[in-house]
């Protein structure tokens, strides 16, 4: 595997997580059996459009109308879980694929975020627009990512693991220290 | 001369004295100058030479209408050429050039077209160089491409970092003039996010330099308690040296933030930065620009605008001479006659075309002692490189001198135009007022929205109202609209104190005198930037360009960088006179984004060099890398071409590769191969729809080789579908067809087929694949160990799962290269460790890694096809053998209605055949046509080489094409011919051209 | 540069996130259609200068397809909706009328 990419300036440090767990279900997430499964496996609400809901180091976030993405830094602790909710799901029409080696996920920390990914997403960041609970899928100047705040001056964002080197080389040039204009 | 008042200048810092070069001769000026202050400072009046006839050149103004200064800034990989010098704010160590003349700015060899000016007339391309033919490729356009042009385009690549802002706004205001700032002023207790930009690098605008009093208070002191107001209100955002240059549908801007000033040397901090904006909401306080007013040498270094020559005083402490005369035909202009009498400059003479004034203004001059002069105007300036005097005439007639009066300076003022360009770049119209002499927006044709609303308001002179008593009247009416568009309860609206002054109407008259002579008409310029004088409009409207489209067309007024900013309404002006048709009538031409030239930098943004473009690479990049990797990109990839060895060339290791897969063992990096799962109870059903051959009878556990088409009948990606349970299957796609075909599969299911019962997922990236290939292929699986990969037990087409030494593996067993053949997939995390393990245990049985050029060479040598190779687009399975995969019990499947299409079984199509050449010393080269054995001529051609190599295994060249009936050619001889005028000469044989029983993979 | 609401994420979306697909509602003919009809299907799209019915992919969000109505002159955006909806809801095609009384192109 590659090497372990890091960065940090005066304002921003990032980070690739190594190796994090993920799992995607793919279902009608409006089912209500399917809902109460969930709530009981991982003691999560299915989350609301747009949103993600946490337990811990859990993340579980909403992907499309029939898909959700369930996110551990830890791996271990994801493929365990696997196994767990493809045996629960059986009765239902559902797709659970481990695709943590598919994507990546990088932490940005510090507390100007919104400036560096304002520089790539035409999506609207604004406090109130972009919140806490807020989990968009976007691209970052031409990579197809999504991310989430994990807290106020912390962001994740997954990228495709292929695009890796390319997008932090991405990250990394936003984070022009010279660059910041203050505008959140 | 030109020179620095001891004293005065309200932007300029005396203390901090800055160096920059023009031209090579070092200068200063002062912190907060612009370079064309500083310029001046420096009495540099000559400036540039003209476009067309290199006439010496001027400032006309101060601003971003600037169509004469004109000068490369810096030098290198950070030069700019045609950068405007009055709105370059001044730093240290500008390198500026003057542009556009031979030898020096003083003496250019080519102004020598002076004298020739006649024979450039309007239309004048288009006429003189329809004959003789040669000559224009060979004496006109090298000559004028020579001698026109502004600067020269940089050579090296831009040292300078630029990036991209997404910002979302509820109101934008352009223009940090008094307008603007009052307009935010009046907005910035409402909560709503206001971005208000200036393009210059200060606030206040014209009420800067053009000082008035309101609330009791000097308007330059005013607009300071503004502005330091603002700047404390968080939801105002105010910026400086940014220009919205773009208003798009949906209301998108575009804008430009200017960081010249702030530029690091190291070039790491941004120069440029492109804003992308939404806003709710638009203000247009953009003001507006005096006009020049057109006679005989108006273009003579020292005729200035009279806003320009006062705000140059006011701001910078500049004098543009020591004897100052204004020609005018309005009351405004009078105010820079006091400013510059009161600072102890000679006025001659005040020229005012109109009869009379009464107004305010001419009375105060009078009463200052200044000789004023009604009903006169200029015959001709007289100078060359400066002005020297100027002739005096009455305004009718021909313009028979009636006086010289020596000066040193024009100041000029034709009345003032709205700037509404950003009014009118997404559809909003404007018109012509008689009773204000501008243009103002036509409310009734605005532009709109998203949601069919305006969204665009007017404040301020940029509505045609230029005095500043009438500069708020429509601002409490802006106020309750915005208040009413965000649903906010209303504001109270306090009005400002501004005394009215008692003013005459400004006159109609743009040229003087009206009934000039030739000669003075063909000395009085319109366009300065382009040189179209009055005698170009009058030819081109004698020769039937009426409509102002086809004038500016014809003649490229208004056509250079400036936009025809100070030009546009002159030039319709004269049109409306010379046509004898209101200006209405005449209309006005277009105007487009950008409002003022954006760098190219700037719209590349952050996407140069390395983050040009997205590069996906396997998760074994990194050893391909240490290991003599060439890359091809494919797709988005970086795939490894093949892998050098010592003093290798490249054919030398392809072959070698080859060679060594054939004899014994080669990997393959085959992670970027595409990997879907389709998964659901109709799964067999959809891919049967997707797919033309049947995938529904395929069993868990097995793979087929199937085909994908459009609706058009034509392939589009092929690969192996392995069945993973009775409701999963994983289907492979090309390295580039990856994302199109998972797209192409969702669209179909959502658009068409959303009751089928299945889920897609693209899994490309979570598997690494590694071909083993070669007769000891299996014995490297042994040694992996793990699973039992015995022929009778592992078959050809065959995949298994499990664990290949501690690899959580699926093994397929499938061939592209004809040998046996072995395709691991692991979880990408892993991908880096197994390929290394692999080749530690590969080593004895002389294991090499191979890349897609080997591969292409042995999928050839076998006759297989390749996406993109054999297909373009326009081909059908059938066209290339592949009937067999194309299922004809199916009811439907995509594309199966157009193979029934008549076309489609015409016997003539051009079908897939190998090529064979009796001189093995020969290379077909790619895509050459196949002609007729003994043919020449297009309708000999056959058809063309789709690949071709040179086979190692073979040691001969192959090749495959797509030929007119292919099947019926076999054993014939067909010509290629080449480009020297020789021909190869081939014979049609049969694609495959190795192990054709295909034992070799069967073991 | 367009924005449209994505009817699944109900949420604005800029154009460079989007990917367009095309005049919607196409009735698509298989096997067994007769040649004209293919054709048609295969070929024939309109392009008007007014109300337009088009197909977009949400492909940098969500990844799901959807219906917009627009007029091609002004870009005024009359909604948008799910693309298995097989025709245009009653509601856009009262907002059309309203503004276009006399409307061309309506479906």
């Amino acid at each position: 595997m590659s090497d372990k990419l890091e960065f940090s300036n005066n304002l921003f440090t990032i980070k690739d997580l190594y190796l994090p767990g993920m799992v995607s279900i793919r279902t009608h997430l409006f089912d209500k059996k399917f809902q109460k499964i969930i709530k009981d496996i991982l003691k999560i609400n299915v989350p609301n459009k747009l949103e993600f809901t946490f337990n811990k180091n859990l993340y579980l976030a909403w992907m499309s109308p029939n898909e959700l993405l369930l996110f551990s830094k830890n791996l271990n602790e994801i493929l365990k879980l696997i196994t767990i909710i493809e045996d629960t799901l059986k009765g239902i029409e559902s797709l659970v694929l481990d695709v943590s080696s598919s994507r990546t996920v990088f932490s940005i920390k510090g507390s100007l975020w919104r400036e560096l990914l304002a520089k790539g997403t035409p999506i609207n960041l604004c406090p109130n627009k972009f919140t806490s609970k807020s989990f968009r899928r976007t691209r970052l100047g031409q990579v197809s990512t999504a991310f989430w705040m994990v807290k106020t001056d912390q962001v994740y964002i997954v990228c495709g693991r292929s695009f890796k080197e390319f997008f932090f080389k991405w990250l990394c040039n936003a984070a022009n220290e010279k660059s910041i204009i203050k505008f959140f | 001369m030109t020179s620095r008042f001891s004293k005065g200048g309200i932007l300029i810092n005396r203390k901090k004295k800055l160096s920059f070069k023009f031209n090579g001769k070092n200068l200063f000026g002062f912190s907060g100058d612009t370079l064309a202050s500083a310029l001046l400072a420096n009495n540099q009046v000559l400036i540039g030479r003209s476009f067309k006839y290199h006439r010496p050149r001027g400032f006309v103004s101060s601003g971003v209408e600037e169509p004469n200064a004109l000068l490369s800034i810096g030098s290198g990989g950070s030069l700019e050429p045609n950068r405007s010098a009055t709105t370059l704010e001044l730093f240290d160590g500008i390198e500026a050039m003057s542009q556009n003349h031979f030898g020096s700015l003083e003496w250019d060899i080519g102004s020598i077209s002076n004298f020739l000016s006649k024979i450039f007339p309007a239309g004048f391309y288009y006429k003189t160089f329809i004959k003789p033919r040669f000559a224009w490729k060979h004496i006109f356009e090298p000559t004028i491409r020579s001698a026109a042009g502004l600067g020269k385009a940089p050579k090296e690549h831009d040292l300078s970092s630029y990036d991209f802002f997404y910002a979302h706004l509820d109101v934008v205001i352009v223009g940090g003039g008094i307008s603007g700032l009052v307009t935010a002023k009046n907005l910035a207790s409402l909560g709503l996010k206001i971005l208000l930009v200036e393009q210059k690098h200060f606030f206040g605008g014209y009420a800067l330099s053009e000082e008035f009093k309101i609330n009791n208070l000097d308007s330059s002191e005013f607009i300071k308690n503004l502005e330091d107001d603002l700047s404390k209100n968080e939801n105002v955002i105010l910026k400086k040296n940014f220009s919205i240059v773009g208003v798009h549908d949906h209301s998108y801007l575009l804008g430009l933030e200017n960081f010249e000033v702030l530029e690091s040397e190291d070039h790491s901090s941004i120069r440029h930065r492109l804003w992308r904006i939404r806003t709710k909401h638009l203000i247009l306080a953009t003001g507006a620009i005096e006009r020049p007013l057109v006679f005989a040498g108006n273009d003579i270094p020292g005729v200035i605008l009279s806003s320009a020559a006062n705000e140059f005083y006011k701001l910078y402490g500049i004098s543009q001479g020591d004897r100052v005369i204004l020609i005018t035909n309005n009351d405004s202009a009078y105010s820079a006659v006091v400013e510059l009498f009161n600072a102890g400059i000679s006025i001659p003479l005040v020229i005012d075309v109109r009869e009379k004034s009464v107004g305010e203004l001419p009375l105060k001059v009078k009463d200052l002692g200044i000789r004023v002069e009604f009903g006169k105007a200029i015959t001709k300036v007289l100078g060359k490189k400066r002005v020297k005097a100027v002739e005096i005439c009455s305004i009718v007639g021909e313009g028979s001198v009636l006086e010289t009066i020596i000066c040193d300076s024009v100041l000029m003022s034709g009345g003032w135009t709205s700037t509404l360009n950003l009014w009118s770049h997404c559809g909003g119209k404007i018109k012509w007022d008689n009773q204000l002499n501008t243009l103002v927006p036509d409310e009734t044709k605005q532009s709109t929205n998203e949601l069919g609303q305006s969204f665009i308001s007017v404040v301020g002179s940029a509505r045609g109202q230029f005095w500043p008593s009438e500069l708020f009247d429509n601002m409490e009416k802006v106020i309750k609209n915005i208040c009413e568009i965000f649903n906010l309860k209303k504001i109270k609206y306090e009005k400002y104190q501004i005394k009215e002054i008692i003013h005459e109407k400004t006159s109609p008259i743009s040229c003087v005198p009206e009934s000039a002579d030739e000669n003075l008409k063909g000395k009085s310029f319109v366009d300065y930037q382009n040189d179209v004088k009055l005698t170009d409009l009058r030819i081109a409207t004698q020769e039937g360009f009426e409509s102002v489209e086809h004038l500016k067309r014809y003649t490229t007024l208004g056509m250079a960088t400036d936009q025809g900013k100070l030009s546009n309404i002159n030039g319709i002006k004269i049109l409306s006179h010379l046509v004898g048709k209101e200006i209405n009538e005449v209309g006005t031409t277009t105007f487009r984004p950008p409002y003022t030239p954006i760098s190219l930098g700037s719209i590349a943004g952050e996407a140069r060099k390395e983050l040009f473009k997205p590069i996906r690479k396997t998760p074994m990049h990194k050893w391909h890398q240490e290991n003599g990797a060439i890359w091809e990109p494919v797709g988005d990839w970086q795939r490894p071409y093949t892998y050098l060895r010592n003093n290798e060339t490249k054919e030398e290791a392809v072959y070698r590769e080859v060679k060594n897969t054939r004899n014994s063992l080669g990997m393959l990096d085959a992670s970027t191969l595409g990997k879907i799962i389709v998964s659901g109870n109709d799964a067999g059903e959809f891919l049967d729809l997707i797919y033309t051959n049947m995938m529904s009878t395929l069993k868990p556990g097995r793979c087929r080789y199937g085909l994908m088409c459009n609706e058009n009948g034509f392939l589009f990606d092929d690969g192996v579908v392995a069945r993973l349970n009775e409701k999963t299957f994983l289907c492979h796609t090309t390295t580039g067809g990856s994302d199109r075909v998972y797209s192409w599969m969702e669209e179909w299911h959502q658009t068409e087929w959303w009751d089928k019962k299945v889920f897609i997922q693209n899994l490309t990236e979570e598997y690494a694949q590694i071909t083993i290939a070669g007769p000891k292929a299996r014995l490297l699986l042994e040694k992996l160990g793990g699973l039992n990969v015995e022929s009778k037990k592992f078959q050809p087409l065959d995949f298994i799962e499990g664990k290949l030494g501690n690899f959580d593996v699926r093994v397929f067993r499938i061939s592209f290269s004809g040998e046996l053949s072995f395709e691991i997939a692991t979880p990408s995390a892993n991908g880096e460790a197994l390929w290394i393990r692999c080749l530690e245990l590969g080593s004895e049985l002389g294991i090499t890694s191979y890349g897609t050029e080997a591969l292409h060479i042995m999928r050839a040598e076998k006759g297989f096809i390749m996406i993109g190779d054999e297909t373009d687009g326009t081909v059908i399975p059938q066209d290339l053998n592949l009937d067999w995969a194309v299922s004809k019990k199916k009811k439907d499947f995509i594309g199966k209605r157009a193979h029934e299409r008549i076309y489609m079984q015409d016997p003539n199509r051009k079908t897939l055949v190998g090529l064979s050449l009796k001189d093995s010393t020969q290379k077909i080269p790619d895509g050459a046509y196949a002609l007729k054995s003994g043919g020449n001529g297009a309708e000999d051609v056959l058809g063309h080489i789709t690949s071709t190599y040179f086979s190692p295994s073979l040691d001969k060249p192959i090749a495959m094409a797509l030929l007119k009936n292919g099947k019926s050619l076999k054993g014939q001889e067909v010509d290629i011919p080449l480009g020297s005028g020789n021909k190869l000469r081939a014979i049609v044989v049969d694609p495959q051209f190795y192990d054709i029983e295909g034992k070799r993979q069967n073991v | 540069m367009l924005k449209f609401i994505c009817p699944i994420c109900e949420i604005e979306t800029d154009e460079t996130e989007l990917t367009p697909g095309g005049e919607a509602h196409l009735k698509r003919m298989g096997p067994g259609s007769s040649d004209q009809n293919f054709y048609t299907y295969l070929f024939e799209r309109k392009n008007p200068r007014g109300i337009h019915f088009e197909r977009w992919l949400h492909s940098y969000g969500c990844g799901k397809w959807f219906h917009v109505v627009r007029c091609t002159k002004t870009m005024e955006v009359f909604g948008t909706y799910s693309a298995q909806d097989t025709k245009p809801p009653k509601k856009i095609l009262d907002a059309i009328k309203k503004k276009l009384p006399n409307g061309k192109n309506v479906k």
